[in-house]
C-alpha cells in the first residue's frame, strides 16, 4: 500500500528538503543500506533516515544525511517493526 | 508542476509530516527526568505491594493493578530514553575522556530498567534510583556543578542527587 508524507526538517538535505513530499510502500519487499525508510521512533516519532546497517534481527541503524540530524547512537536500533514504509518516490519542492 | 499537484492534494487530505529529524541542538538537558521516572518505577511498585498484600482482591484491584503496571512499563521506557539522549545527544568525547565508565554505566541504566519492567520488586527499582543518581552525579560533574543529596520530597521519599546551582 502506498502512502505520501511530508518531510520537515533539514537533517536529510542535500537529498530531501523541508516541503519535499515521498510516496512510501508500506509493503516493501526488502529494506537495504541506503534506503530511505519513515519510521515511528519511540522517542522521536515519525521521521525519515537513510538506512546505515541492518542488524541480522531485522533492526536498523538509521542516519541522517549532514551534521544536523540527530545522531545514530542517539536513536538507537530502530525495531523491523517500527518501519512505517521505505521511500519509493520523491517530488521535491521548487527551490526557492 | 507535480510539487504544485501534491501540494494542493496535501491542502484537502492533510498527508501526515514526518521529521527529517533536526538536533537543533538546544542544549537543554537535564538527567532530571530520568531520575524522576525512576522514582515513579519504586512508587508504582509500592502501590502494587500494597493492593498484593490487601489479601482478597476484587475485580476493581485487578484493575487498579493493570493501570499501576503499565505507567511501570511507561516509566522504565522513559529512564531509558532520558538517559540515552543524554548518553547520546550531549557525551561527546570530552565527556567521554572525563567519565571513561559513561559507557558501561548507561548500559547498567539500560538493563535495570529493563528488570524493572520484569519485577514489581522494590530493591530492582531502588537499584535503578542509584545508578540513575551516579549518571545525574556524572552528567553534573561534566557541566562543572557540584551535586548534594537529598531525601525527594514526596513518596517514595528516596535519596536523589540534585545540582547545587546556588554553589
Amino acid at each position: 500500500m502506498l502512502s505520501v508524507v511530508k518531510v520537515q526538517g533539514v537533517s536529510m538535505a542535500p537529498r530531501l528538503k523541508e516541503g519535499d513530499y515521498v510516496v512510501i510502500n508500506r509493503f516493501y519487499p526488502r529494506i537495504k543500506v541506503g534506503h530511505l525508510v519513515v519510521v515511528d521512533h519511540a522517542t522521536y516519532q515519525h521521521m525519515i533516515k537513510r538506512v546505515q546497517k541492518i542488524n541480522s534481527n531485522g533492526s536498523l541503524w538509521l542516519t541522517g544525511e549532514n551534521e544536523n540530524s540527530v545522531r545514530p547512537e542517539a536513536m538507537g536500533w530502530v525495531p523491523e517493526a517500527r518501519i512505517l514504509g521505505k521511500v519509493i518516490f520523491c517530488i521535491r519542492a521548487k527551490p526557492e | 508542476m507535480i510539487h504544485g499537484l501534491f501540494k494542493s492534494i496535501d491542502k484537502a487530505l492533510h498527508f501526515k509530516t514526518v521529521k527529517a529529524h533536526c538536533d537543533i541542538p538546544c542544549k537543554i538537558y537535564d538527567p532530571s527526568t530520568a531520575q524522576l521516572a525512576a522514582l515513579s518505577c519504586v512508587r508504582l511498585m509500592d502501590l502494587i505491594k500494597e493492593i498484593e498484600d490487601k489479601g482478597e482482591l476484587g475485580v476493581v484491584d485487578y484493575a487498579q493493578v493493570a493501570r499501576l503496571v503499565s505507567e511501570k512499563e511507561s516509566a522504565s521506557t522513559e529512564v531509558k530514553e532520558a538517559v540515552r539522549i543524554i548518553w547520546g545527544d550531549y557525551f561527546k568525547a570530552p565527556q567521554f575522556d572525563q567519565l571513561p565508565h559513561a559507557h558501561e554505566l548507561t548500559h547498567n541504566i539500560m538493563l535495570q530498567a529493563s528488570k524493572c519492567k520484569q519485577s514489581i520488586t522494590r530493591e530492582e527499582g531502588e537499584k535503578l534510583v542509584e545508578l540513575v543518581n551516579e549518571f545525574a552525579a556524572a552528567f553534573w560533574l561534566t557541566k562543572g556543578v557540584e551535586v548534594y543529596t537529598a531525601a525527594c520530597p514526596y513518596p517514595p521519599a528516596l535519596d536523589v542527587v540534585y545540582p547545587d546551582l546556588k554553589a
